[in-house]
């Protein structure tokens, strides 16, 4: 006998996920899910985002890490509210699920708030599997990860509204071609905002700045 | 790795449903669709299935998972399209402006129960 479901596996996660989305549409908050292999530069890059928008921008940080609070030390020097999510001390969830982003929410002073950065656990794959209410999801991509990457992570492009090609300063030593990581990104996702900048010397950081600014409709 | 969390779901909700629809036989087969722009490896799926239901009501249960392929439209053109592979634009008119109408699914289909009271 065959008994007909169809059922949404994920139902709980989505469902919440979008609860998510109304509570910071509410409070005019707007998310952004930062996606991108351990070492790719998330932290630095919120560091300079900060840094260069310290005037206008009024950031709430979720970080997401399987252990330890670095990141989120990193981050206090600039004043801006800072929830440290560990999934795991020895090998916890690969992602960041949206009943943890609930909770963290309940942290911040959402009402002090423009935009919410999220920095996803360190991971290309899982993190753009789970919707977390954001408005949108950012891919950071270092150069030294190589230009294959859209190609072999296609989700996480495809998914993303930008993305970040960062350690720009690197290009001398390594044997990546720009041209060719730009036209594997276009083949995952043709629409995406592309910027290119390294986090370290702040070069091209502007134009990601002005970005954010614009999506946030601030200064 | 992900998987795990995912199939553990989907056990629970499996658990739940058989519980709600009072099915009286025993589960032999979970048909899954899955999409095929999903990172969800169905080889690890049916891995955790068959760890994590030992013991319990399905043990008997085997899960099957059939992949869905990524269709769309053309925004542009509005052509119909299968997509098989990389790059996500149109065949017909190389435009990147897709709508994707499945491919990212991870649903419970149906359950194949052997009748017992008989």
């Amino acid at each position: 006998m065959e008994i007909k479901i169809v059922k949404k596996v994920l139902e709980a996660h989505e469902k919440l996920a979008e609860e998510i989305a109304t509570l910071l549409a509410r409070k005019g908050v707007y998310a952004i899910n930062i996606i991108g292999s351990p070492g790719s530069g998330k932290t630095l890059l919120l560091e300079r985002t900060f840094e260069a928008a310290a005037a206008v921008l009024k950031p709430g940080v979720i970080e997401g890490d399987i252990a330890t609070t670095a990141d989120a030390e990193r981050l206090q020097r600039f004043g801006v509210p800072v929830v440290q999510i560990n999934t795991g001390p020895f090998g916890g969830d690969c992602h960041l699920a949206p009943n943890l982003i609930r909770a963290a929410l309940e942290e911040l002073p959402l009402d002090d708030l423009d935009a919410v950065f999220v920095e996803n656990v360190g991971n290309l794959v899982c993190p753009a599997e789970f919707n977390i209410g954001e408005n949108e999801k950012v891919v950071v991509l270092s150069l030294a990860e190589g230009e294959d990457k859209p190609l072999k992570y296609p989700l996480a492009f495809h998914e993303a509204k930008a993305v970040v090609i960062n350690k720009t300063d690197l290009l001398p030593y390594l044997d990546v071609d720009v041209a060719v990581l730009r036209e594997n990104v276009a083949a995952a996702n043709a629409a995406l905002s592309v910027f290119e900048v390294s986090a370290k010397t702040g070069e091209g950081v502007g134009a990601w700045v002005d970005y954010v600014k614009g999506r946030l409709g601030v200064g | 790795m992900h998987e795990l969390p995912v199939v553990n779901s989907l056990v629970q909700q499996l658990q739940a449903e058989v519980e709600r629809l009072g099915v009286a036989g025993r589960v032999e087969v979970v048909h899954l669709k899955l999409g095929a722009l999903t990172t969800f490896v169905a080889e690890a799926m049916t891995f955790y299935f068959d760890a994590l239901t030992k013991g319990t009501a399905l043990e008997s249960a085997r899960l099957e998972v059939e992949e869905v392929p990524v269709v769309g439209r053309c925004r542009a053109c509005g052509e119909a399209l299968t997509i098989e592979g990389l790059p996500f634009i149109c065949a017909a008119c190389g435009s990147p402006e897709l709508e994707i109408t499945s491919g990212r699914e991870l649903l419970i289909d149906s359950l194949e129960v052997r009748d017992e009271t008989g």
